[in-house]
């Protein structure tokens, strides 16, 4: 049975974009222009993810709003922002237990079907696998799940984006050594990364890890090269 | 004085109102004008008072000739004949030879001694004896008492007819028929007197009968004898002409009359005397004006006073007022009122003299004469004066201290005001705070002031804010549709892989790639601030960050020559690194687009006063010395020749400048001394001052 996307979206010429991207590649797409039209809809009957626009019509944090109508409704909901500035994904970041990413406009519809696509992935692993089973890699207190693409930094799970957990693990994967802004850019999937895009990544990175671990400074910024993550 | 901190020179406010204040001093001077007024006023009418007065007495006077006995005219010449006084007796005289009921007058009697010689035995010299004349007036009589200083007294010898051949007095008077009566008194013994009426020489009795209406007592004393007399009033005529004199014999055997003393002025000798009575009715009649402080005088003709009531011992009674001819005087006895003033004997206070010429069928034949000080107006002002200036004083003093402290209160309110409003608005024009608290609540102009600038900061800032948000709402704006069109084409493409070849679609996503980076430049200018203070501040090392960035410059622009002139040591400062190396790709940026090809890009990094000045150079053109400091302004771009493909929007520079600020420095620019291009100098305070 084919997964169904919601996506609430004000623009309509934007909606049909993303609609028609994602339909053709086999999902079943709902659409919703307003606030109210979708979460009646949520009522009735939830989708399987959530793309949402933060801004809908008059209301400024409509996407947010939605987004906790439907989170209270179903805790492990896949959702994707589609924001204009990273910044503005704080005030919900503490509320998305589950899977759940970023986008920011101007949307490369490749790289948000690619996200669709490994936000279902991985809920079915979440969901599917035992625990033990999962491929994971440790280093220190920190427990990186691969397939769950989960995170968890002495024994407790951090919350972090899709995109975050990309930066992350591109930074484990050695340890100790500088992974350059390219290198980190790369990962994050966006259509426009500048060096400061990938320091508000880090920087949200601390700042759930700092949520779990006040004393958590295993991020270095290496200076005019990038990042690394040291153990120490 | 100066101002503030500009260069505009005026008077402080608290001088205005200090010299406005001066004004003030008007009230102190404005009372004591008022009571130099007030006295001249008050002279006034006192001389006025004193004129009315003097008139009214005058006129209750005017043709009461039995008052004055009219024939003393001014034809009567005070200088040529001398003058006894007759004062009103207030109380009985007993004739007995004692002086003790005639109260004070004895002893202001005229002693008539050797300047009043009228005769002496030929041979003799000089007078032998002297006598002190006092003469007073009670009903009908006249009373005399004459006391003789004499050596030896000689009685009269019983047996001789000769009246002048022992101690004797001479009375001597106009009768009423106009002929000189002649009168010798004398006695056998003491005891009563015998008066006679005798010749010419002064010798022989003419009746050889005792004149019965003188009735007299002799009584010798310590220095001679002392006869006391009295006769009638009626005895001298209208003319009140009288003579008296005394008659010394010194040898009883001889009895040779030594010499003749006359109560007549020097080289009078034998004239008589106008008898001067004080006229007792007038002094009655003006006894009820009794003024406190004044002196009432009424003189005859002829000057010499007939009455007077009231006032100080000033003035000799005895002297009368012959030897006072002030010009008022002079003028009320030719007819004419007047009032003068002058400065009195002790030289304090002023006297005041009013006159007022007595009538007799229009003829002059008096005056009254009233002088009173006015040292009760004097004292009046000078109290007046002393309260008046000393409450002025007290108020120009409490009123200068409040305008004072009103002034300075005012000043502090306006400094402060002044203050606030300054710091309300930062170096770069935001406005920091919009209310201000000075006098926020205040309710006089000062207030409507402070809440007015308060205004007006609310309504600078919600613009400021406006612009501020500009970028925000424009990328907002901007990047919605930018998003359609973007995924339009990408959906095209997928759709139509042919269309996607056509160089229209292209171009199309060309223009779309610049909007996006327009976008993007947006987005981080408008972030920037939001990100910055979002940033940990930590404490590195700028030298070692400068170091490594320069190195891994060359890798990446390779038709530039990068070089690093550092001087050697640390330089530690507080700040973002990521931050900073943000700074330097947005100068090494700008460096590039604006130098040719191959050229130099010099990236310094000295010390210097407590900061480091961290510089790129680059060759290339000069900047217009007219707009340096915009360039740091957003918005505003320098386009030189050599601008290449590199976006701009003037966002780099206005991004340098923001976050050499958020690192409490600031960064300059400026052509470089000496060689062709442009420096830019950032200042970042170092940790420790040092």
């Amino acid at each position: 049975m084919p997964k169904v996307i919601a996506i609430v979206e004000d623009d309509p010429d934007q909606l049909g974009n993303y609609a028609d991207a994602l339909r053709k590649k086999g999902y079943k797409v709902e659409t919703y222009s307003t606030r109210r039209e979708a979460s009646e809809a949520f009522a009735r009957s939830l989708p399987d993810l959530v793309i949402l626009d933060i801004i809908l019509g008059d209301e400024v944090d409509g996407g947010f709003d939605l987004c906790r109508e439907l989170l209270a409704k179903s805790p492990g909901l896949p959702v994707i922002f589609l924001t204009d500035r990273i910044e503005e994904t704080d005030s919900v970041a503490g509320l998305v237990m589950g899977a759940w990413d970023y986008e920011t406009k101007p949307i490369s519809l490749s790289f948000l079907a690619a996200k669709v696509a490994t936000l279902f992935r991985i809920m079915e692993t979440r969901g599917a696998a035992a625990p033990e089973e999962s491929k994971t890699v440790t280093h220190g207190d920190l427990t990186v799940d691969e397939d769950r693409m989960q995170v968890m930094w002495k024994g407790a799970l951090a919350p972090l984006t899709l995109t975050e957990f990309r930066i992350l693990e591109v930074l484990v994967r050695r340890p100790g050594n500088a992974i350059t802004y390219d290198g980190l850019m790369d990962s994050a999937m966006q259509s426009v990364v500048t060096h400061n895009t990938v320091n508000t990544h880090i920087r949200n990175i601390r700042k759930k890890f700092k949520a779990i671990d006040d004393g958590f400074s295993q991020i270095e910024n290496v200076t005019a090269v990038g990042y690394r993550w040291t153990c120490e | 004085m100066r101002i503030g901190r500009g260069r505009i020179f005026g008077l402080t406010i608290g001088a205005k109102l200090m010299i406005l204040s001066l004004a003030f001093l008007t009230i102190p001077a404005i009372g004591y004008w008022s009571t130099r007024e007030m006295k001249s006023f008050l002279m006034a009418g006192q001389e006025n008072a004193q004129l009315l007065t003097a008139q009214a007495v005058a006129t209750i006077l005017h043709n009461r000739d039995d008052l004055f006995e009219a024939g003393y005219g001014p034809g009567s010449s005070i200088k040529d004949e001398g003058g006894l006084y007759v004062s009103p007796l207030d109380s009985m005289i007993q004739i007995d030879g004692y002086s003790n009921d005639w109260g004070g007058l004895p002893a202001r009697s005229k002693e008539y001694g050797k300047e009043s010689l009228v005769s002496v035995k030929t041979g003799g010299q000089s007078a032998t004896v002297s006598f002190n004349l006092t003469l007073g007036l009670r009903g009908e009589y006249i009373y005399a008492l004459v006391r003789v200083t004499d050596d030896e007294v000689i009685y009269r010898h019983p047996d001789y007819i000769s009246l002048s051949d022992s101690d004797h007095l001479r009375l001597a008077a106009l009768a009423r028929d106009g002929n000189e009566r002649r009168i010798i008194i004398t006695a056998k013994k003491p005891g009563a007197v015998s008066a006679y009426q005798v010749d010419a020489k002064w010798k022989l009795p003419i009746t050889g009968a005792a004149e019965n209406d003188i009735l007299g007592i002799w009584r010798e004393s310590s220095t001679g004898y002392i006869v006391e007399l009295r006769f009638p009033k009626n005895s001298l005529d209208s003319a009140m002409k009288l003579g008296v004199a005394v008659g010394d014999v010194d040898d009883e055997s001889a009895r040779k009359l030594e010499s003749v003393v006359g109560a007549v002025e020097k080289g009078k000798s034998d004239r008589l005397n106008l008898v001067f009575i004080r006229s007792p009715e007038l002094e009655r009649i003006i006894q009820g004006l009794d003024l406190s402080g004044a002196r009432i005088w009424i003189i005859d003709g002829a000057r010499r006073v007939r009455a007077d009531v009231g006032g100080s011992l000033e003035d000799d009674i005895a002297h009368g007022t012959e030897s006072r001819n002030e010009e008022v005087i002079q003028k009320a006895l030719v007819g004419a009122p007047g009032v003068e003033r002058r400065k009195s004997e002790y030289g304090y206070t002023e006297v005041i003299m009013a006159a007022a010429p007595v009538l007799y069928n229009g003829k002059v034949m008096g005056a009254v004469l009233i002088e009173q000080s006015t040292d009760r107006i004097q004292a009046l002002q000078r109290e007046t004066l002393e309260r008046v200036f000393g409450i002025t004083l007290f108020v120009f003093v409490i009123v200068t201290a409040g305008l004072f402290i009103f002034s300075s209160q005012l000043t502090w309110r306006i400094h402060r005001l002044r203050d606030e409003a300054e710091n309300a608005i930062d170096n770069d024009g935001r406005v920091v705070y919009e209310t201000l608290r000075t006098d926020r609540s205040a309710g006089d102009e000062m207030g409507d002031l402070s809440r007015g600038i308060s205004a007006l900061l609310s309504r600078l800032r919600r613009y400021t804010m406006f612009l501020e948000r500009m970028p925000r709402s424009l990328n907002h704006e901007i990047s919605n549709p930018l998003n359609t069109i973007s995924t339009s084409l990408q959906n095209l493409e997928q759709e139509n892989p042919t269309a996607a070849k056509s160089q229209y679609f292209q171009s199309a996503g060309h223009g779309v790639d610049r909007l996006r980076d327009i976008v993007k430049g947006l987005t981080e200018a408008a972030n920037l601030e939001q990100a910055l203070k979002n940033e940990e501040m930590i404490e590195f090392d700028l030298g070692l960050l400068a170091e490594r960035y320069v190195k891994n410059l060359s890798a990446k622009f390779s038709d530039r020559r990068f070089t690093l002139s550092k001087q050697e040591r640390a330089y530690f400062i507080k700040g973002s690194d990521f931050q900073i190396e943000q700074l330097l790709d947005k100068l090494i940026d700008n460096a590039i687009d604006f130098s040719p090809e191959n050229s130099e890009i010099i990236v310094g990094l000295r010390a210097e006063e407590g900061a480091a000045l961290l510089t790129v150079a680059n060759e290339g053109p000069r900047l217009p010395e007219s707009n340096v400091d915009q360039l740091f302004e957003s918005m505003v771009s320098e386009r030189g020749p050599g601008s290449g493909s590199r976006l701009h929007l003037g966002m780099g520079l206005y991004v340098v400048r923001v976050i050499a600020q958020s690192h409490g420095g600031g960064v300059e620019a400026r052509n470089r001394p000496g060689a062709k291009g442009v420096e830019f100098i950032v200042r970042i305070p170092l940790q420790g001052g040092v």
